[in-house]
């Protein structure tokens, strides 16, 4: 484990790409807002382990997202985190702690900004999410939010 | 026919194994694969699928290779077969087959025939002159699903035909997730190539079967689907298509092994399954039978083969493609049928393109007898399946199909002829009463232009599995073959290699080889002299 990267929830300060594919989507911001913000005490946080990871490859890039409507649109707050040699990653997500969130991840591998996907639109870098993520299909709004309560969370990208 | 006696429960853990007889021990001691295969402590069935299966395999041997293998009797190896007959001296090279294989797990039973993991089959057949040496080696190849759920003691993703929970945890990265390499083998360019329809085809090393990974042509072709049934036309190109959704992907790999382009167009019927293609000398000829994957009815957890729709009022299309411009597309409309398998095409007169193929009434097999032998149960009906012959004259658009009376499937030519004009098609066939219903139990050569065939029947104690045309070192005619291919003695309890002479396939086979056991029942396989 190594990287932890502490968050305040702020709109991320450069615009995200859609990325759209056929049966699999995620989605981050395509520049790193990694940051060691001075969270103020009074704030709770929740602890992100993310697990699956290849390591010294690339960055994690990671979305929060608030609601339907802004899901795979218009993050709360994203960041990214250059890839260590590890294959974890541990993130707090700060000032968020009650809502109901949806997260969304990738490792960008060959560090390009974006997910990459093959010919017939299969992301072709590794992906995770919150919540359970669909067998052969998109991440939704519905099959990702999560209420954050403070309880650390564990999150598997894909192999 | 060779008359050693030997120890043979097999595959099957769940079987009381007989006392080997002092001859099979000896047979044992020399082919470990035997002692491999035999005898694996038995174990409480674990549910009423698996128990139902075992019941009646116990009753109806010739049920016993859909038992399959498990991790450790997956991986087998006899290094000298024993035969009978004469096997030519030209006769040299290797011969892969696949087909599912591993079917229970953590005292779960797949629940469709296509379900099972892949396992390779190699017999190689070598030596300078004289009686060859035979050899048979059989491999689990070691996709990461079968790796992942190895490691766990149980089946972790959705098969075709079996729903298996998804637990919270890591997401689908994409179909090689649930890729099973299962359904055909082909050696090229230095590889055996273990394939599937939904995604990469896995490499494999020739000289032990060992399994070198998925193959990934370019990048951004990663897991892009590969499907089973590439061509590998007479100048050593391979061609082939994969589907996704509505996507058609076109690949064509040079004789080098290496990619020369990989090219997307649209699929005329979205979510349909395409399983098989063929190639002229100068086309793409793709068969589109109306099997509609309901992709809700999969989002609700349906298994992919319980969520497949057989619309009888949509014809069976044909989409017609320039190898050298996708975009110059032609489509006929068949009757509507089902359609696994092409025999060959061509451009057998001016303008008009020529399809084989075996077609059936509706799914069936996929969505009804695929499943029902997985538990056991005996075919309601007789094979449905016959041959046609589709002639679409692309500058009118119309097409005609000739049908014939049969029951065949698994349809081959000669490699030779493939994408040329082909006058014989080779198939399992079969008539008998007094044989297991729904399985094969003859050969049948069919001549296309006259109609007629030639046979040979191996009774009703034989399963007779597809078999491949082999040519003749330095021979041009089509029947300057020999026919090489796998069965079933369900009463020995034993695979058979079988070798026929193409001109006298009525004759029976000239050669044979039996493995010490039996192996499980196989989809494809390919042939490569050497």
């Amino acid at each position: 484990m190594s990287g932890t990267v502490r968050l305040v929830t702020s709109p991320p300060a450069v615009p995200l790409g859609t990325l759209l594919m056929a049966t699999l989507v995620a989605h981050a911001p395509t520049a790193a807002q990694a940051s060691e913000p001075a969270a103020s005490a009074a704030q709770t946080c929740t602890v992100i382990h993310i697990e699956g990871l290849r390591p010294a490859q690339g960055r994690v890039m990671l979305a929060v997202y608030g609601d339907a409507e802004s899901y795979q649109r218009r993050p709360l707050a994203a960041f990214s985190q250059v890839m260590a040699s590890g294959t974890g990653q541990r993130f707090e997500v700060c000032g968020l702690n009650g809502r109901e969130v949806a997260l969304s991840l990738f490792q960008d591998l060959n560090a390009n900004g974006r997910l990459d996907f093959n010919l017939v639109g299969i992301p072709s870098e590794p992906w995770g999410t919150s919540g359970k993520a669909p067998a052969m299909s998109a991440p939704t709004w519905a099959s990702s939010r999560i209420v954050l309560d403070g309880a650390p969370l564990r999150i598997a990208m894909s192999p | 026919m060779n008359d050693f006696t030997h120890r043979v429960c097999a595959i099957d853990p769940a079987l009381t194994c007989p006392q080997p007889s002092r001859r099979g021990v000896l047979m044992a001691l020399a082919a470990p694969a035997v002692a491999a295969l035999a005898c694996v402590p038995g174990r409480a069935a674990a549910d009423d699928a698996l128990a139902a299966f075992d019941a009646a395999a116990r009753r109806e041997p010739w049920l016993r290779p859909l038992k399959g293998v498990s991790d450790a009797t997956g991986d087998v190896h006899t290094p000298t077969l024993l035969q009978e007959g004469r096997w030519p001296d030209e006769l040299r090279g290797r011969f892969h087959r696949n087909g599912p294989a591993l079917f229970e797990r953590g005292g779960r039973r797949y629940e469709h025939w296509f379900d099972g993991d892949g396992m390779v089959q190699q017999f190689s057949i070598t030596g300078a002159s004289g009686a060859p040496r035979i050899a048979h080696r059989g491999r689990l190849v070691r996709t990461a699903k079968l790796q992942r759920e190895r490691a766990a003691g149980r089946f972790l993703v959705g098969a075709f035909g079996t729903r298996i929970a998804r637990e919270a945890g890591a997401p689908i990265q994409g179909p090689d997730a649930f890729n099973t390499a299962n359904t055909n083998a082909l050696e090229h360019a230095g590889r055996v190539l273990a394939m599937w329809e939904g995604g990469s085809a896995h490499a494999l090393d020739p000289s032990d079967l060992s399994t070198l990974g998925p193959v990934t042509w370019r990048d951004d072709l990663a897991q892009v689907p590969f499907s089973a049934h590439p061509k590998l036309d007479p100048h050593g190109h391979l061609w082939n298509i994969g589907t996704f959704g509505r996507r058609l992907v076109v690949w064509h790999v040079g004789p080098d092994g290496k990619l020369v382009d990989a090219r997307v167009t649209s699929l005329p019927l979205p979510g349909a399954m395409v399983h098989d293609m063929a190639v002229t000398e100068r086309h793409l000829v793709v068969p589109i039978p109306p099997l509609i994957l309901d992709f809700a009815a999969l989002q609700r957890g349906v298994g992919a083969a319980g969520a497949f729709r057989f619309d009888a009022a949509q014809p069976l299309r044909v989409l017609v493609m320039d190898k050298a411009d996708l975009a110059r597309q032609r489509i006929f409309e068949l009757p509507p049928e089902m359609l696994f398998h092409v025999g060959n095409a061509c451009e057998c007169a001016d303008g008009v393109v020529e399809l084989s193929y075996v077609g059936s009434p509706d799914a069936g097999f996929l969505t009804g007898q695929a499943m029902a032998m997985m538990k056991g149960q005996t075919a309601a009906d007789d094979i449905p399946s016959s041959l046609r012959v589709a002639r679409m004259d692309l500058r009118s658009g119309r097409a005609t199909v000739e049908r014939f009376d049969d029951a065949v499937e698994f349809p081959r030519c000669d490699p030779r002829r493939v994408g040329r004009p082909t006058r014989w098609l080779l198939s399992p066939t079969g008539w008998r009463r007094d044989a297991p219903a729904g399985f094969f139990h003859a050969l049948q050569l069919r001549d296309l232009h006259t109609g007629r065939t030639q046979r040979h029947d191996f009774g009703p104690g034989e399963v007779v599995e597809e078999h491949v045309v082999v040519p003749r070192p330095g021979r041009e005619a089509e029947l300057d073959a020999w026919l090489l291919g796998t069965s079933h003695d369900w009463r020995r309890g034993q695979t058979v290699l079988n070798l026929f002479d193409a001109a006298h396939l009525d004759e029976g086979p000239i050669a044979r080889a039996w493995l010490p056991y039996a192996l499980p029942y196989g989809f494809h396989g390919n042939f490569t002299a050497g």
